[in-house]
Parts: C-alpha cells; structure tokens; sequence
C-alpha cells in the first residue's frame, strides 16, 4: 500500500483533533441543547434578521429495501429515520421547519424511485439504500439530482472512495461504516487470537468478495505467519449451506471469518452448529453477526465458539457506553419494541448530520450545505462522527466483541475491542 | 489422497438431491399430468414451512405439525388448481406460466402480512440432534432422515403409479387426456388430485426443512430454481429421471463446492444448456 | 407496385398513432418537469426492448426467457467501449450493432433448432449464464456493483445535458420504430408472421424455418441490444440486474399488456406499463403484490391485451376501424 505519507498524517491529524474537539463538545453536554442556546442567541441580538430556511417543511427521501427476503433492512431503516424525525419535530423542527419523510422501495427501480422523490415530491435531501449496487446507481445521476444524498447502510467502499474522491461526486455522503469494518478491522482482531489457519465463506458478490480480500491483505500484513487454506463462495440468496459448510470443514483450517448476513446467516449459523463446526473452528469471526435481525432470531442459540464468536455490525447497541447512546437506546426501546438495529442508527444520525449543516447554513442551498457537513463533527448515539472532507465518508468507530449469554432475550457482548477508527479506515489517495 | 472429504460431500450432496426431488417430484407430475409448468410450487414449499413453525410452536409435537403442513399446503394446491389453474388449461402455455408466476408474487406477499419480515425456524427433533462424524462434518440423523424419507416417496409414487387403478388412471390422463375423458376418466377430478399431491409435496419439503433452513418470505424462489434445472435436464414429465437426476444434481452441485469453488453454479447451468443442445427433451424425456 | 402506391400503403392507423406518438414524445421537454422527461426516457427504452421483444413473441411466436441477455450485452459494450477504448456515447451506441448481430447468431444457432418450448428454456440458461459471467468477471464488470461513469460527453457528441440526453435517445427510438414499422410492412415482415401463423406450411412454400426465425432473432436481439445501449447512456451505470431473467421478463408483460398482436402493442404496453409500476410503488412494500394481482387479471380477463380489448369493444359497438391496429 503506497500512501502518500504527508497526506495521511495530515489526515491523521485532522481526523485525531476533530473527534477529540467532537468528544470533549459530545461529552460534555447534549448536542441539543447546545443547539437551542445558539437560536436563542440569535434571536435576542437586535438587529440579525433570525435565521430560518426558505421552507416551512424540510423533505427527506428515504429509500431502503421494502419488499422481498431483505424487506426487514428497510424497516430498520424507517425506524430510525421516523425516531429522528418525531424527536426533532417534538422540539421545534430544524430552524423552525418540519421534518417531512417520504418512504420509497429501492428494489422499485431505485433510480426511478430517487428522481420521483427529488422531481415529483419535493424531497430536499436523500438517505438510505441498503444495496451496494443500488447506491452506485443512485451515486451516479446524483448530479442530475442535484441534491445531497446520505446513504447510511450500503457498504462498497467504492462509493466514497470512487464516486466522491476520484469522480468529486460531491452530493454524495456516507453516515455508515463501509467495508473497512468488514475486511481491515476483522483483521485487527484476528491477529490476537491463538489461531494461523483461517477459512472463509463470503457472498459471491462484490461485498463478500472485496471483505475477504481486505481482511486476508490485512492479517498477512499484521500476522506474516497466518494462512487461508480454504474460501468459498455462496452465491446471493442462498438458503443451504451444507455443501459450503462440509467443504469448509474438510479443511485443516483453525477459525473462520464471514462477511454472510441477514436471513442467511442465521441459516449459516445453525448449519455450522449442526455440522460440528463449532467443534472444529476454536474462533469464528462474523463481521455482520450483531446485527439485530441475527441477534434476535438466533437468540440464546447463537453459537459460540472455544476462542469466542467475535461479531460487529456497523453500530452496536452496547457501545459506546455514553449516556447520549444509552438514552438513543431506551427511546429507541420504547418507541419500536426493540432494541436498535444498526442502519436504524446510522439513518438516526444521517437525519441529524442534516439537521446540523442546516443549522449552521441557515439555507437548503447543496453547495453551501456541502461545504458545512465536510468536516462536521457530530455526537451521536454511536459516538462521535467526523465527516473526512476528501471522501464525505463519516468516521467513527465500531467495535467487535465476543457473543456471550447472559439469560436475556437476545445475546450480550464482552470483551468489546475497538481500534481507533482512524486507524482502520482507508484513506485517500486510496491506492 | 485422502477420500473423506469426498464422502461427506457425496453425502452431502444426496441430502441436497433428495430435497431437490421432493420439490421436483410435484413440478414432474403436475407438468406431467396437466401439463402446467408451476412457477408456484415454491409457495407451496414456504407454505408448508411456515405452517410447521406456526403448529410447532403452538403444539410443540413434529409429526402433528409435519402432517398439518402438509394437508394445508396440498389444501392451498387444490384452491389455486379450482380458482386459477382450471381457467387457463385451455390457454397457451406461456398464459398458464404467468399465472402461476402472478400467484406467487401474490403469495409471497400475502405470507409477509402474515408472518412478518423476519426468519423462523424450529429445532430439530430431541432424537436426531446428533449425528454421525467423519472427517470433522458432522452427518446429522436429521438429514439422513430426509434423505429416507426421499426414498421411500420414490419407492411409494412407482408402486402407486404402477399397482393402483388410481396410479393407471393418472398414467392414461398422462398419455392421453381426451382418450381417457372418453373412456369415463374424470380428467377434472385428477387434475385437482394431482395438484393435491404435488403442492402437498412441496409443502412437506418445506416443513422437513425448517429444523435445517430458517424460513422467510419468498425463500425458496431460489431453491425451485434448481429444482427447475433438475426437471429439465431429467425430461420434463419423467419420474424416475426426476429422481435419479435430482440425486445426480444434488451429489455433482455438492463436489463442485469442494473442487472448484469459483464455478460450481455457472458449471451447473452450463450442463443444464449443454443437456438441452444435444437431447432437448431431457435425458429421460421422450419426445 | 409503383412507388406512390407503396407510400399509400404505409399510411394507417399505425403510422399516424407512431408519428403523434413520436410528437409528443417530443414536446415533452417543453414542459420543463424532469420527472414527466424521466418516464418519458424509460417508456422509450423500455418500448424499444419490448417492440423488438414482439419481433419474436408476436410475430413468430417464439417466447424467450433470456431477452436481458441481448439488453444486457447492449448495456455492458457501450459501457465497456466508452470506458476502456473511444469515450463517445454516439461511438460507444453504434458500436452495439456488431455486437449484437454477434451475439443474436451465437444465441439462434445454439437454440433456434429445437421446439418452443426449449427455446424458452435454452434462453433462460444462456442469460443465466451470461449474467454469471457478468458477476464473475469482476476486474472487466466490476461485479454486482457494476459500472459506472459512463461518459455522456464525447468526442463526436455532447449529450450530458438532460434534454440532450432526452432527444439523443428520442432520436433513436424515432429510427428504430420506423425501421420496425417498415419491416411490419415489409414482405420479410408477412413471412415472419405467416411462420408464426403456421410453422408447418412454410417449409413447403420452399423457405426455411430456421433461416426466418434466425432473421427475426436477429432484428430482435439487435433492438434491445440498442435499448439496453441506451439505458447505459441514460443512467451512466450499468449493473448485471439488466441480465438477469427478472429484467428479461418485463418486455413480456408489457406487450401481454398492450396486445401481442398489434404492430403497437409492446409500446402501448410500455405506456401503461411504466407509470403503473411507478404509481403502484407509491404503496410502498405491497407493490408486488398488486403486480401479482394486476398480472393475474389480465391473463384471466383481457388477454388479447388493451388493444385486443377494445377491438373486441369496437367491434361490439360496430365501429368497424378495429381491423386497422393489428400487425
């Protein structure tokens, strides 16, 4: 990896002193309220004309999957999105504006979907997309759109790094976590653990394939004396593993990292069991294996394995333990029946990055509003997010952890290890 | 070299056929005998899981649940066969093709309203948790039960289809429709028998699969999808090759996996393409 | 026949529905409303897959299942042409037309020998197949997340305006349609439908099955190549869900909707069939469900689809100007 090394210290920098200013702001009171001080400021002055934006209602576009086998991810995606919506317009909109949501299903034609949104209802800003290649999609006519799109589940790195850095798509942003925390970080964990042999199962599609190659270029680098003696490659949709498991399992390898999720991890985590997988592999690394969908189905049959089942998402209830996080939870609690899944938060805080360049810029102006949330630093309920101008990619960190039961409903989290988001992330140039 | 892992992906590969037969079987004889190729068969299939989850959880007793999934799924067989199937016998085949296909889309939907969005499974009966290990895999009893269970349908559908006055009725409406109707065949009441069976069947795959396969709207869409592939390299219409391709198919896809991870599918297709340029009619099939 | 008799013959119901539909078509950007354009542009694309899908369907009475297979390879050399060798849209569209002459000839010979019911099935497994490839060969597609930056600014010509984008495709679809509707009423087009009349007779009036169905596959292949060319210009990104027998299957249900049977048909199918899904999604998550419900009236109900609907009402009211919209 050559890069260029003024750039990334700059980088560093500018990224350690944003999320220590983010934290110390984040920590020391609720980012509402600083908020309101700052309105009251401004009316009180005489003379300042007080700042609102040019309409009464600010529109949101929310696109997610709706129907089929993923139509869960898109429900996720409401959830927080509407929790962000009721808590702001409870207190007064943004400015004054309400917040407006509009639901639509990406599996509709995702691109037609996006300009009805924009042309037809209004909408001021998009968020959302569950699927890689429909983020692409969407990342591609942005301009044509003309209007800032968060997307806050879709995972391909290329996105930001592509579309924003390299083709300065700059309406584009990204609220959530992409593939570093699959790939990279997932090697950061594998290298403490007592094991050199390593197998793996990915999606046969560009997220499986792109996460195993980031997490075995990475643990090579970290660890010299690993091995991957076995990878294999079920197709999106599969609903039986045995033929892959069976396969895995004829290997001499010692752990197992995969990047399946959803309905089909479930399904892959109740084969392995089944198979004697848990028998043989003494670590299991599942990169998507605390999403909440999977915590709850599997419940108190998640397996785990000798040397721990280290699972992350790309938000985790339990972390951070900040009292803004915990709040986040218990509202998010009362208002759904369940505890948060990940792209409910990461939608949760894309409607609160918004709210925040607004309040700044005072105007739905994109270019201007661009301008406020490159560089935004922002408490949100999983810590503080710094929004890296290059690559309008939001940086924060997520653990990993290590499934244990405790006799609740759905399984608990130790050891949470975390490492430094900087750290982890890719940065530009991106070579 | 060491053979083992071989083994268990051949055993692997026969539980996988023999789920592929039970679906395939229904998709054999109702193309067979109404000459309808099903685009709903894989709703009947989570039909028959969701059912098995729904009486599981209220009753707790397997075979109970298995033996309701499987008379409501054939129910379901009968009402769609009654409601839509009877109205476009007469059609173009590719009028009956959407119809089913329109049935599923409906269907899938319909079970999302019921059961919701998220997965469901149940666990595997107490006496068949554990299983045989060899190699590091485990073979559970579980899956050489369905492999059992594939068999003797096998066995069960021959001697029906060839010791029965029923079995002979259903193979004179498979051979000649209108001659049979002339010789006091009820067409009609075999048709909606048919399709009895046949949903029933893939209600019953779908119940036995719910301990191994966790189960949510629209799932077997891709499962059928081989099952497909199966009955069209067999012949459409042949029982035995159904069988004997659905093991061929199941063992092949399962060996593929273990030598050549990259390809196993595309190979599958290419076979299938590959089948079908030299013998259309499927291996079994007679023209 | 003389020339101006030839003329006189072209001019019909269908010519003048095509030219007013051509129209207004054209005036649609006037309006200055981005989405109404939008649905405009993707009835056009999608009218063009769905019209050449009828060469086949309609006229010779072949049902492919692996139409995205020509779309797709329509979409994927335009973007793979631009990206890699001569970045020009105009270049990057033409250059479709070997490809899918290429790719209609390796498709008729490996499947037009056998009956109907294998073309289908033939069809299905080489789109299957190439949508594979599509996904496996991630360092040439960029796999399931596809390609992007399909450039709309060339050497030769400049479409990234979207109204330029609007009559650069508006242009195309005008050519193809007449080219069709000259084909319609050419006696190559009689051939093709008289084949699909009666696949039997024609062997004896000394033509070949084989060579008819492999020109109709041909012409077919060749339009929704161009529309799936198009569609990569349109959205500068291509994904294999183009490929895939999903997608394949929508021309199907838009000229079941508009009427297999007519010249219009497939277009008037598109018509409907692109708002439909378009307001129908508005129900958020049921939509395919109401699809279902949609689909499954129309096969039990209307199937000789709109136009067949309402020649059958013309004919009821004794209007006698039905005969006009068919082939």
């Amino acid at each position: 990896m050559s890069v260029d090394r003024r750039g990334f210290i700059k980088t560093l920098g500018a990224g350690v002193v944003g999320l220590a200013v983010g934290a110390v702001l984040g920590w020391a009171a609720k980012p509402l309220e600083v908020r309101e001080v700052t309105k009251t400021e401004t009316v009180t002055v005489p003379g300042v004309v007080e700042r609102k934006l040019p309409k009464a209602t600010v529109k949101i576009g929310v696109l997610g999957i709706r129907s089929g086998l993923w139509s869960t991810y898109g429900e996720f995606i409401e959830q927080g999105a509407r929790l962000a919506a009721e808590e702001i317009n409870a207190k007064g909109g943004i400015l004054g504006s309400r917040v407006e949501l509009v639901f639509r299903d990406e599996l509709a034609d995702v691109v037609k979907q996006a300009k009805e949104l924009v042309d037809v209802e209004g909408a001021d800003f998009i968020i959302g997309i569950d699927s890689s290649g429909n983020a692409m999609k969407v990342g591609g006519i942005v301009s044509e759109l003309g209007k800032i799109l968060v997307v806050t589940h879709a995972a391909t790195h290329r996105l930001t790094e592509e579309l924003v850095y390299k083709e300065g798509k700059k309406l584009i942003f990204r609220s959530s976590v992409p593939v570093y925390q699959d790939g990279t970080l997932a090697a950061y964990i594998a290298k403490d653990l007592p094991v050199r042999k390593w197998a793996g199962i990915n999606g046969d599609y560009e997220f499986g394939r792109v996460s195993w190659e980031l997490f075995t270029k990475t643990l090579k680098a970290l660890r010299p004396d690993v091995e991957f003696v076995v990878d294999q490659w079920p197709k999106f949709g599969t609903e039986d593993f045995t033929p892959f498991i069976s396969a895995l399992l004829a290997s001499d390898a010692e752990a197992l990292f995969t990047s399946i999720w959803a309905i089909e991890l479930v399904t892959l985590q109740r084969q392995l069991t089944i198979m004697g997988g848990y028998k043989k592999f003494r670590a299991v690394i599942s990169t998507l294996g605390y999403s909440m969908d999977v915590a709850y189905s599997l419940g108190t049959d998640y397996p785990t394995a000798e040397l721990g089942t280290w699972v992350s998402a790309r938000y985790m209830w339990p972390y951070p333990p900040t009292k803004a996080n915990k709040d986040f939870v218990d509202r998010f609690k009362a208002r759904w029946g369940r505890l948060p899944a990940y792209s409910a938060e990461t939608t949760y805080s894309a409607i609160y990055m918004l709210k925040a360049a607004l309040e700044n810029a005072a105007t739905l102006d994109p270019d201007i509003l661009i301008k406020t949330l490159e560089g935004l630093v922002i408490m949100t309920p999983a810590g503080v997010r710094w929004i890296r101008p290059e690559d309008h990619q939001a940086i924060y960190e997520v653990p990993y952890g290590r499934i244990v039961h405790k006799g609740a409903e759905v399984p608990l989290l130790e050891d949470l290890k975390a490492v430094p988001a900087m750290l982890y992330y890719r940065h530009p140039p991106f070579t | 070299m060491d053979l083992t892992p071989f083994l268990t992906q051949i055993f692997i590969g026969l539980y996988k056929g023999s789920l592929y037969w039970i679906l395939a079987l229904g998709l054999v004889l109702i193309f067979g005998v109404v000459r309808v190729i099903n685009f709903a068969h894989a709703t009947f299939y989570v039909t028959g899981s969701y059912m098995m989850y729904t009486f599981y959880m209220y009753t707790g007793n397997f075979i109970l649940s298995l033996t309701m999934a499987t008379l409501i799924a054939g129910a379901l067989g009968v009402a769609f066969e009654v409601a839509v199937i009877r109205r476009v016998y007469k059609l173009e085949t590719i009028y009956q093709l959407l119809a089913t296909f329109a049935i599923a889309l409906i269907f899938n939907e319909a079970q999302k309203l019921v059961w919701g969005k998220g997965v469901v499974y149940i666990p595997i009966p107490e006496a068949l948790r554990e299983g045989v290990s060899i190699g590091g895999v485990t073979l559970n009893y579980y899956m050489i039960l369905i492999m059992v269970i594939g068999l003797l349908l096998f066995i069960i559908v021959i001697l029906f289809m060839n010791n029965t006055i029923m079995g002979l009725r259903i193979r004179a409406v498979w051979r000649d429709p209108v001659m049979s109707e002339a010789l006091g065949v009820s067409t009609r009441l075999i048709y909606t028998l048919v399709f009895f069976v046949g949903a029933a069947l893939a209600g019953l795959g779908g119940a036995l699969t719910v301990p191994l396969i966790s189960v949510g709207p629209g799932l077997a869409d891709y499962l059928i999808v081989t099952a497909f592939i199966v009955v069209v390299i067999a012949g459409l219409g042949s029982i035995t090759g159904a069988y004997i391709i659905s093991v061929l198919v199941g063992v092949l896809s399962s060996i593929l996996v273990l030598i050549t991870p990259e390809l196993d599918i595309v190979i599958l297709y290419m076979i299938a393409a590959f089948i079908l340029l030299l013998r259309p009619q499927g291996l079994f099939g007679e023209r | 026949m003389s020339l101006s008799s030839r003329l006189k013959g072209l001019v019909n119901g269908n010519t003048v529905a095509l030219l007013l539909l051509i129209a207004f078509l054209a005036i649609i950007p006037l309006t200055g409303h981005r989405f109404y354009m939008y649905i405009a542009t993707l009835i056009m694309i999608m009218g063009m897959f769905a019209m050449g899908y009828n060469v086949l369907f309609g006229y010779v009475g072949l049902l492919s299942f692996g139409h995205g297979l020509f779309f797709g390879a329509g979409a994927y050399s335009t973007a793979l042409f631009t990206l890699k060798v001569y970045s020009d849209p105009l270049v990057g569209v033409l250059i479709t037309v070997p490809v899918a002459l290429l790719t209609s000839i390796i498709v008729g010979v490996l499947t037009l020998k056998h009956g109907k019911v294998y073309f289908a099935i033939l069809t299905l497994a080489l789109s299957m197949i190439f949508w594979s490839a599509l996904v496996k060969l991630r360092w040439l597609t960029g796999g399931t997340d596809g390609l992007v930056g399909i450039p709309k600014r060339g050497v030769f010509v400049d479409v990234s305006g979207p109204i330029v984008t609007y009559y650069f495709i508006l242009a195309f679809f005008a050519v193809i349609m007449l080219g069709l509707y000259i084909l319609n009423k050419s006696r190559y087009g009689l051939l093709l439908r008289a084949l699909g009349a009666n696949e039997d007779r024609l062997p004896f009036l000394g033509y070949s099955t084989f060579t008819l169905r492999m020109v109709a596959l041909t012409i077919s292949g060749t339009a929704s190549a161009l529309a799936g060319s198009l569609y990569a210009v349109f959205y500068s990104v291509v994904t294999p869900d183009v490929a895939y027998w999903t997608f394949g299957a929508e021309p199907l249900i838009m000229t079941l909707i508009g009427g297999p049977s007519y010249f219009l048909g497939p277009l008037i199918g598109a018509l409907i069939f692109v708002p439909l899904t378009t307001v129908v999604a508005r129900f958020a998550e049921y939509w395919m469900l109401l699809l279902g419900i949609a689909l499954l009236a129309v096969i039990l109900f209307f199937r000789g689809g709109l136009l067949g609907f309402l020649e059958s009402l013309s004919r009821e009211l004794k209007l006698g100007v039905y005969r006009r919209w068919r082939f």
